[in-house]
């Protein structure tokens, strides 16, 4: 049977349009029934245990689907894996619907421009920016761009230290000032079993880790009024502000002696928290090591803030944590920011910072139960450093050449010092800047 | 009776063979035939495999060596524009993180890899030889030279690091507290003797894999090869130089080769060992170039540098194939 | 082999070396686990102040090891077993058959172990992404991926490792056997296969062991249905915490069934029969 012409080439253009739709995905999710829609959900580990992480992520994505009939499948990523999966799914356009990511990749993300802008609709599907603290909203802002990033967990910097070392020493409290902060130090450095080997010192930190090296230069370097770069993004590592803020953290190892120069090849946080734990380092500077001192029935600690000269400037800590993106090519990108505005409800913002002892990015989520009242001392600290204290690491789209480089630089330093060279604070910031520009 | 001034290949006195007839010719170009289309199907599922999983990436990743793709076309890397030399020039630049290094850590992986490989096949060739003669408990041991080789290198990396902390490590523990060989404990993960320690985990973590093949390859020397030889009066290290070695010539001269390979594209050990940035005295070339390119989004410097190395390494493995595999019974 | 006075003693020096080499981390790895978490970080002590099995308990909460296990078991013995085959039929045509694609097929497999592996890792994904669009089938996070990928992944050296073995062995036995009227296929399968069973072990051996421990390609390839065992293992390494001893409890429980494996097969390793089959 002869189908005729026109019915064959209508039935041919119907068949191409057909295929072409379902080539190239849906359509847009505008008119979606919220009960077909499924997003998926990269969250990262935030806890020791991956099953943690899944539990705590999963329960809130239960309730935002109770609320909106929305299904969200969850997948915790461990870090280690996470910069390939985003590689993969950015290049080929096959990815989740919503990503969580560290706060210090935001401006190299969104500068492969594979992420929707948190504005106009988006931001109405999110509920708005008003209830964010202020300091975490603006801080995933990359300047002169539309805002990607939607802060979902914060965390800073603080001065954690022994308190039964410092019982034993006799000092009363902590350090304000970098000069209190040597001088405690020193009185915590000493040979507690006589055989003529320091065994116990003043400050534990990896001076091996990149990322905590480059922090702690960021920190160090802002209070002395400098940054890593200037305004026109060139790199200014070697400035004499932000060599003076590099020397004070290199000092504490090579002058001050507070810092025992076999942490050189630390490169492990939790290393140096054990140090703190096991009373080998008295002080560590840390974002949030609640879990790991639960994990190993350790009491003995107190929080305090950063120190900071008077007159200095006052910042304490990057403002550090956890942000997330929705993908351009998501074809839910409404649902996807329904439930980032979901998980950045105060209510949830309350429940996962209870979880994971991390700051909500929502003022009024500090008030509510189960966080408010939890028996957290150190929430008090953390947020004020958070909401006076704190600035945001650059927001330059080559911060992932910046961050390795500086880090590394500092990192040379402790080994050279450690292996019986010289640190050359200033020679390795000037070659880590002529690399970068 | 086969003696030892003979290579024990050399193969009997045949008669003399009648000259080919026309017939023969015949079968045996037709023999031919049908070994060359039987060749076909038999390589077809391994080519086919290669190719996609393997070959069409590589090209892929050979045509990024001339792109300048980055964070900012990683999107629609199909278009990232064509920029010619300029990654290799300006990863070769003396004055930038891996131009500076570049030879200096090409030539420090070289002598990785051939002490590394030295080691590790003179431990797996003399667990080989002693596992292959007949002892009680040579099945257990045999399994248990295997574990370094079967358990995950991320955690045998670890224990090794455990073991050479500077400070509580139990190799310092050992050298200065009970031996009193040194006075002050050395840093074994920084500074110049991180070099050495890399080499021994390697070596820790692949002699097994060299035991391994090499058992296999012993299997294909017979037995009565030795007792030949040894009622010649060779001993047994004699049988070990002109029967074994020259005998699993072919098997060994593979595994060298790979070895060599893979070992040059190091990139697992060191990063356990040492975190993500390798001190420089044992920083190798894959992990230089990944950290400085692939790390930072800069997949046009990374791709450049990996295929300058490719060029490199095809290079030298053509020679070493040349020289040291033979032609054996191929007829191209 | 006759063994003289010398090669014994030699051989009870060395293999006690050769011992305590491999077992020295191995027993840091084996203590650690059944220390507690506070017993590891400081100085390295050899005997366990308190031994605890708890670690052995936890682990399996700690990561989904179950069901990593199961992954892992699945993709790489299946990837194994074809890797394996097609590398036989490959090998044996590189080692016994005269073809004109030969040296350059052969040269060209070798090239990808010239290549690091993070190269490969992008433009793999994208075909896989491309395949999914264009016929649908899933081999992103299944484990089809994975076992193609594995699959491919260790052909390379064991069909050079087959090809150098398969050499080494007297084209006679075939040739024997074919005379005989088995053909060429016949001759593979019944005289040389047994003969060049040393060889295809070993290989077997490296191709699940490098399955079995792969970690680039699986960090991309699965999610969480499909996530393999050393995912988990890194897994356990992070800002939050370290669990030391859970991290060393689940790698003995990842290397057994290797070791299991490999103690019932490595008897055939070496039952190679004499060459004297083809007097």
């Amino acid at each position: 049977m002869k189908i005729p012409m026109r019915t064959a080439s209508a039935l041919g253009a119907l068949s191409v349009v057909a295929i072409a739709a379902g080539l190239a995905g849906c359509s847009s999710s505008g008119s979606e029934n919220p009960e077909d829609i499924t997003l998926t959900w990269w969250a990262t580990q935030q806890s020791a245990s991956i099953e943690t992480s899944q539990a705590v992520w999963e329960a809130v994505a239960g309730r935002f689907t109770d609320e909106t009939g929305i299904d969200v499948e969850v997948e915790v990523i461990p870090w280690a894996d996470l910069y390939n999966k985003i590689l993969g799914a950015v290049s080929s356009g096959s990815g989740p619907d919503l990503l969580n990511i560290g706060t210090t990749w935001t401006s190299s993300l969104q500068d492969t421009g594979a992420f929707a802008p948190a504005s106009g609709e988006n931001l109405d599907a999110m509920g708005g920016s008003d209830r964010f603290v202020q300091s975490a909203w603006e801080a995933a802002h990359v300047p002169d761009t539309e805002q990607t990033a939607v802060p979902l967990m914060s965390a800073v910097y603080s001065l954690y230290y022994n308190t039964a070392l410092f019982e034993a020493a006799g000092i009363t409290e902590p350090p304000a000032t970098w000069d209190e902060f040597v001088e405690v130090g020193k009185q915590l450095t000493v040979d507690t079993d006589g055989d003529g080997q320091i065994d116990q010192w003043g400050l534990t930190m990896p001076a091996a880790a990149t990322t905590q090296n480059s922090h702690m230069a960021f920190i160090l370097g802002q209070q002395e009024g400098g940054s890593f770069v200037d305004e026109d993004g060139n790199a200014t590592l070697s400035s004499p502000a932000q060599v003076e803020g590099v020397t004070r953290y290199v000092d504490f190892m090579t002058t001050d002696k507070i810092w025992s120069p076999s942490n050189a090849e630390t490169n492990l946080i939790a290393d140096a928290v054990d140090q703190l734990i096991d009373g080998t380092g008295a002080m560590i500077f840390h974002t949030n090591p609640l879990a790991q001192f639960a994990s190993r029935d350790f009491t003995d600690w107190a929080i305090a803030p950063v120190p900071v000269d008077e007159g200095a400037e006052e910042v304490r800590s990057l403002v550090g944590g956890t942000n997330a993106l929705v993908f351009e090519d998501s074809p839910h990108k409404e649902a996807a920011f329904q439930l980032l505005g979901f998980i950045t409800s105060p209510e949830e913002q309350a429940f996962i910072a209870n979880e994971f002892s991390v700051l909500p990015v929502v003022t009024e989520a500090y008030d509510l139960e189960p966080y408010a009242g939890n028996g957290d001392d150190t929430i008090a600290v953390r947020q004020e450093t958070l909401a006076d204290a704190s600035a945001p690491f650059p927001l330059v789209p080559n911060i992932g050449e910046i961050e390795p480089a500086v880090g590394n630089a500092v990192r040379e330093m402790f080994q050279a010092f450690a292996t019986g060279g010289d640190p050359d604070i200033e020679g390795r910031l000037q070659a880590a800047d002529a690399q970068l520009n | 009776m086969t003696s030892l001034v003979e290579s024990p290949e050399a193969p009997p006195e045949t008669p003399d063979a009648p000259p080919p007839t026309r017939a023969h010719r015949w079968g045996k170009s037709l023999l031919a035939l049908r070994d060359a289309r039987l060749a076909v199907w038999l390589i077809v599922p391994a080519a086919f495999l290669e190719l996609i999983i393997h070959i069409i990436p590589m090209l892929l990743g050979v045509w990024i060596a001339f792109t300048d793709l980055d964070q900012s076309n990683i999107r629609n890397w199909l278009q990232a524009p064509f920029i010619g030399l300029e990654n290799f020039f300006r990863g070769l630049d003396p004055s930038n993180a891996i131009g500076s290094e570049f030879f200096a850590t090409v030539g420090r992986t070289a002598i990785y890899v051939l002490v590394v490989l030295a080691l590790s096949w003179a431990l797996g060739m003399a667990g080989a030889v002693y596992l292959n003669s007949k002892f009680r408990g040579r099945g257990l041991l045999r399994t248990f030279f295997l574990v370094p080789y079967a358990i995950p290198s991320y955690v045998g990396t670890i224990a090794w690091a455990f073991m050479f902390n500077q400070r509580d490590g139990v190799i310092n523990q050992i050298l200065v507290d009970t031996l009193g060989l040194l006075p002050e404990r050395p840093f074994w993960l920084i500074g110049d003797l991180s070099f050495i320690s890399l080499i021994i985990v390697s070596v820790w973590s692949l002699w097994p894999f060299a035991f391994l093949m090499l058992l296999a390859a012993l299997q294909n020397v017979p037995e009565d090869v030795y007792e030949a030889a040894a009622l010649d009066g060779a001993g047994n290290w004699k049988q070990f130089t002109r029967i074994t070695l020259p005998m699993v010539n072919q098997a060994n001269a593979v595994l060298v080769l790979i070895l060599g390979l893979w070992l040059f594209n190091q990139f697992s050990i060191p990063f356990v060992l040492f975190g993500p940035a390798s001190p420089d005295q044992a920083m190798l070339v894959s992990p230089l170039i990944y950290q400085n390119s692939f790390l930072q989004w800069d997949f046009g410097l990374g791709g450049a540098m990996s295929f300058l190395l490719l060029i490199a390494l095809l290079i030298v493995s053509v020679f070493y194939i040349r020289l040291v595999l033979p032609k054996g019974k191929e007829d191209d | 082999m006759i063994e003289s006075r010398a090669f014994k003693v030699s051989r009870v020096i060395v293999l006690t070396l050769l011992t305590l080499f491999v077992l020295f981390p191995l027993y840091v790895v084996v203590s650690t686990s059944i220390k507690p978490l506070s017993d590891i970080g400081g100085q390295f002590t050899w005997i366990p102040s308190t031994i605890t099995l708890q670690p052995y308990i936890d682990m399996w909460n700690t990561v989904p090891l179950l069901r990593y296990f199961i992954n892992s078991l699945i993709v790489t013995s299946v990837a194994t077993v074809f890797s394996v085959l097609i590398s036989i039929f490959a090998s044996y045509a590189l080692a016994r058959l005269s073809f004109r694609a030969k040296r350059p097929f052969s040269l060209i497999i070798l090239s990808t172990q010239m290549f690091p592996g993070i190269l490969f890792l992008l433009p793999l994904f994208l075909i896989f992404t491309q395949i999914q669009r264009l016929i649908g089938l899933q081999l992103n996070g299944s484990y089809l991926g994975l076992i193609i990928t594995y699959m491919t992944f260790t052909l390379p050296f064991a069909i050079w490792m087959l090809t150098g073995y398969l050499r080494s062995i007297p084209a006679s036995l075939e040739e024997a056997s074919m005379i005989d009227g088995t053909g060429r296929m016949g001759a593979l399968f019944r005289v040389v296969l047994p003969v060049a069973r040393p060889g295809i072990i070993a290989v077997t051996v490296y191709s699940f062991i490098t399955g079995w421990s792969e970690v680039l390609f699986a960090s991309i390839l699965t999610n969480n249905a499909t996530r393999t065992l050393p995912i988990g293992l890194q897994a356990h390494s992070n800002e939050a915490d370290v669990l030391w001893n859970q991290l060393m409890a689940a790698s003995i429980f990842v290397s057994l069934p290797i070791l299991l494996g490999f103690l019932f097969v490595q008897r055939y390793l070496v039952a190679g029969l004499s060459a004297g089959a083809v007097k």
